[in-house]
């Protein structure tokens, strides 16, 4: 349904997507992970007509987004990481005014803006403007406009931010009803439990490059079975660990994070008597230590260095 | 064109402004309370604009005969009031006077006027008119031809005679060549007339203030509502709805046309309540030319709603819009004759004023109510209101189009 092809996006010199591929299959969820700033919004920006890519190719259905975007736009709906909404019209007038753009009308028209106030659950509050709902109640009225024209692929930009976790729950359920239903979803987002819990399959991205893809099993195979360990010692001491750490069997890599340090390992059993032992010999005290399963965190660590909240540098 | 994509923008404009109770208040309710306060504040205008008699004020400083002669033709004439004092007027006060309107024309006539006429030393009279006033014109026509009259009389006499001696029966046998050639090369008197330099002040046919404050509150309100709708654009830029726009099935062509019909409606709406309003609550006659008084609304509106676009694709910011779009509003209408009359302003400043669009539409609004002036006598102003618009759009179609297309 999607093919993404070496996909550049340049604002000035700067790469904002630089080299993105993957395809995307009709029915499936796709999720976009990424922190802030990775090129998620520019990325769907391509992929939806907004912008024009400065290299690589990317078909929507068969059509070129660059050379046929108005047959792309009859398939497409899109639903902004902003809420694209007239906040000082009420629920139904927004939606009436969407269907009309799209070419709706007359009784077909008021048939589907009644459907969508009952998917978005906003029929007792369609005559209400829309600046007086609640955060909630706007994100899942901007998804629900994003539908109006029953298009065959929705992009959601973020559709969850700023909104606590019982409104967000609701709109993940939303959208993995439209899953089921057969639509197929790009799905961005920066918080890895959506994307884990919502997605069929997912691409990571960061500073514009695609680092990781596949279903969520296969993401975590890419980085083979590695524990994480986490210690607090005295910063003095760093040095010394880390140089014997690397002597170790089964130490893949050390690292130190907001003055932790952090051990990755095949077997994070095997190493522990290790770390143990020279704590003891040298009489350093321990102030936390925990050993991580692999999980996403752990790859995105694994593959950016950052944490998947943090801010872009 | 997607006639129903280009239909569904204009209704959608036309609910946000129904649905602004707030923004009802200055679309409608203010104009009139303004066109009610300051028409009572700037009152009856007939004094000034027609004057019953015009006068003819007249500094006699001779005292002679000959003032008696000149002036026989004016005193028969029943358009004018001649008025003869013997006080002498500086130049600066005759201007005043008939600045003020309190003179149509003031004529000074300098000690030895009659001996001049009858060879004596040369005399100047100087008379001040509005040279932009018919009436003014009018009576300087009088008074030259009355002074041509007698001084081709007296210096027939001193061609043939010193002066003070009696006429020889035959005149031509004693033709004095020298008196001839020195009368030819300077007459005893002349006339120096003296015009206020200014442009085009002519009686401008307004009897009540109501008839400029009415249509040029109009005019304010309508670009003015405009001009701050500009941070609706800047805000649907931002809240990414242009986006939403762009993805369905308008063209880049729908969109300008949308945004563009959207606030002609608007401003046309406006205007037609506005000015019926000012019609029935003020008894304003808006002449008996309906196409050229439709082609001042329909240009002016078109220019309003162009400009808006232009601003809000330009503008930054919301509060940026709204601050651009209320100072450029203020200074199009003071400049451009909106809060006070073009008239009363200085030349250079009229003939700024009127390059401007507000300047152009009230000059049209007046020479309807006050002249009646059809669609010939209007249509160089509707051609530079036809030209800012033209030139408005233009650019903002092409800004709006490139940031549809990024
Ligand atoms: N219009 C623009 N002009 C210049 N740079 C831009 C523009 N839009 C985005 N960028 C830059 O491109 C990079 C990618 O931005 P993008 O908005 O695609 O990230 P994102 O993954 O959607 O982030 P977020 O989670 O904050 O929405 C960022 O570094 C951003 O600063
Ligand atoms: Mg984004």
């Amino acid at each position: 349904m999607i093919e993404v092809r070496d996909l550049v996006k340049k604002y000035g010199p700067q790469k904002a997507v630089d080299g993105v591929s993957f395809d995307v299959a009709r029915g499936e969820l796709f999720g976009l992970l990424g922190p802030n700033g990775a090129g998620k919004t520019t990325t769907i920006g391509v992929l939806s007509t907004l912008l024009r890519a400065d290299g690589g190719q990317v078909r929507i259905g068969g059509h070129d987004v660059a050379t046929a975007p108005s047959a792309v736009r009859r398939l497409i709906g899109v639903v902004p990481q902003e809420i694209a909404l007239y906040t000082d019209l009420n629920a139904r007038d927004n939606l009436v005014f969407w269907g009309r753009l799209h070419g709706l009308g007359g009784a077909a028209l008021n048939r589907r803006v009644e459907e969508l106030l009952v998917l978005a659950d906003l029929a007792d509050q369609a005559r209400r403007r829309v600046e007086t709902f609640s955060g909630g109640m706007m994100r899942r009225l901007n998804l629900v406009a994003g539908l109006i024209h029953q298009p065959e692929v929705l992009f959601l930009d973020e559709p969850t931010v700023g909104i606590d976790a019982q409104a967000r729950s609701r709109i993940l359920e939303l959208i993995a009803d439209l899953g089921r239903q057969g639509l197929t979803v790009i799905y961005t987002t920066h918080y890895l439990e959506e994307a884990e819990q919502l997605c069929d399959r997912i691409g990571v991205i960061d500073r514009g490059r695609l680092v990781a893809l596949g279903d969520k099993e296969s993401l975590i195979g890419q980085i083979g079975d590695v524990d994480l360990i986490r210690l607090a010692i005295p910063a003095d001491r760093h040095e010394a660990f880390t140089a014997a750490c690397l002597g170790w069997e089964g130490c893949v890599g050390v690292g130190e994070r907001r003055g932790r340090i952090e051990v990755r390992a095949r077997d994070g059993g095997q190493l522990l008597p290790h770390i143990q032992a020279w704590l003891e010999a040298g009489g350093v005290p321990l102030e936390q230590l925990e050993v991580e399963r692999p999980n996403l965190e752990t790859l995105y660590l694994n593959l950016t260095g950052r944490g998947l909240r943090e801010e872009a540098p | 064109m997607n006639r129903q994509v280009i239909g569904a923008m204009v209704r959608l404009r036309l609910l946000r402004v129904v649905r602004d109770r707030g923004g009802l208040v200055w679309l409608l309710v203010m104009p009139m309370v303004f066109s009610y306060l300051m028409g009572m504040l700037m009152g009856d205008w007939s004094g000034s604009s027609q004057p019953a008699r015009r006068k003819l004020l007249v500094s006699d400083l001779d005292g002679g005969p000959a003032v008696s002669l000149l002036l026989g033709p004016l005193r028969a004439n029943d358009a004018y009031e001649v008025a003869v004092v013997d006080t002498a007027f500086t130049d600066a006060r005759a201007r005043e006077l008939v600045d003020a309107r309190r003179a149509t024309a003031v004529l000074q006539v300098p000690p030895g006027f009659s001996a001049a006429l009858a060879g004596g030393p040369r005399v100047d009279l100087r008379l001040t008119i509005d040279g932009d006033r018919l009436g003014g014109q009018a009576a300087r026509t009088l008074v030259e031809g009355e002074l041509a009259r007698l001084a081709t009389a007296g210096a027939a006499m001193s061609l043939v005679a010193p002066p003070g001696t009696p006429v020889p029966r035959d005149g031509a046998a004693s033709f004095d060549e020298g008196a001839f050639v020195d009368a030819w090369e300077s007459p005893r008197v002349r006339l120096r007339a003296a015009t206020l330099g200014r442009l085009e002040s002519e009686d401008w046919g307004l009897t009540r203030s109501h008839q400029h404050v009415g249509p040029s509150y109009v005019l304010f309100f309508v670009l003015m509502f405009m001009m701050v709708s500009a941070k609706d654009l800047v805000q649907e830029r931002r809240d990414r709805t242009l986006a939403r726009l762009v993805t369905s099935r308008a063209s880049a062509v729908d969109l300008v046309a949308g945004y563009f019909l959207g606030g002609m409606a608007v401003g046309l709406l406006q205007a037609a309540i506005l000015l019926v309003l000012n019609a029935v609550a003020f008894k304003l006659d808006y002449g008996d030319a309906p196409l050229a008084l439709a082609a001042v609304v329909v240009l002016f509106a078109a220019f309003s709603s162009s400009a808006a676009i232009l601003l809000g694709t330009l503008a930054r910011s919301g509060a940026q819009a709204d601050g651009l779009g209320t100072g450029l509003t203020m200074v199009m209408a003071a400049i451009g004759g909106l809060w006070w009359p073009l008239e009363v302003v200085p030349a250079f400043m009229q003939v700024l004023g009127r390059a401007l669009p507000t300047g152009q539409a009230i000059s049209i609004f007046h020479g309807l109510v006050g002249r009646g002036w059809g669609l010939a006598e209007a249509a160089p102003l509707l051609g530079g209101l036809l030209l800012w618009f033209v030139a408005a759009f233009t650019l903002a179609a092409w800004r709006l189009r490139r940031q549809i297309a990024t």
